[in-house]
């Protein structure tokens, strides 16, 4: 219980490589102010979360085509704008490497150590047939109901 | 004398501030940590970064394009 009421918490909606990079952003920076930090992953979000090496899992054909055209884990993200087919990203990537700012998997590796919580939405890994054994490690299932009473003791939710 | 020196110079935001954050926690009240970045955006959110935490920003300087901070762990 947060008796504060200073949380924060980020609904990631997107799988957008620059709305993910916001979202990691301000979660990281967040966190090290010190408030509770919450990621809610839902729809495209969820693919941010993929592993990109997991042990085989029983799939239809349907949600195994699913999750071939989906972007597996961060590597798969692109911009949404001057994307051109991978070229604008990995321009961009290249960059922002050369430029030192700290690129999604640095982000998240903070994340995980400033103790952010992270949350798949249960609802949105069955209508796109992911199995929790695909996702990442250290994180939690959970709907709406879970991410309302996080964001009851929060004064900052985003949708991203 | 501070306690720790940081060097953060290179990095930019929010980096800064979680390898602040992160130092921050070795500290026990009353120790003091200087930090020196070189990213701009340091000085407001070092500012902010006291306030919110409730820590005491003892000193702040800019020479040429270096930031330097002290700051005391409360």
């Amino acid at each position: 219980m947060n008796e504060k009421k200073d949380g924060k918490t980020f609904i990631v909606f997107s799988s957008d490589l620059d709305k993910v990079l916001a979202a990691f952003n301000l979660a990281v920076g967040s966190a090290s102010m010190g408030f509770p930090v919450t990621m809610y992953f839902t729809f495209w979000g969820l693919s941010v979360l993929r592993k990109e090496n997991h042990q085989p899992v029983k799939k239809s054909i349907i949600d195994h085509c699913i999750g071939f055209m989906l972007p597996k884990g961060e590597s798969g993200l692109v911009f949404s704008k001057m994307n051109y087919f991978g070229m604008g990203t990995w321009m961009m990537k290249i960059l922002m490497r050369k430029r030192n700012l700290t690129m999604l998997p640095e982000l998240m590796k903070v994340a995980k150590e400033m103790n952010v919580n992270i949350i798949a939405c249960d609802m949105a890994m069955k209508m796109m047939g992911i199995k929790k054994e695909e996702l990442i490690d250290g994180i939690t299932f959970g709907g709406v109901a879970a991410y309302l009473k996080i964001s009851q003791e929060a004064d900052l939710n985003l949708f991203i | 004398m501070s306690d720790i020196k940081l060097d953060v110079k290179g990095f930019s935001c929010p980096m800064p501030i979680v390898r602040v954050s992160q130092e921050m926690r070795k500290l026990i009240p009353g120790q003091t940590i200087e930090v020196q970045a070189d990213d701009p955006a340091f000085e407001e959110d070092i500012k902010a970064y006291c306030q919110m935490t409730n820590n005491i920003l003892e000193e702040f300087t800019k020479s040429g394009g270096v930031l330097i901070a002290r700051l005391k762990k409360v």
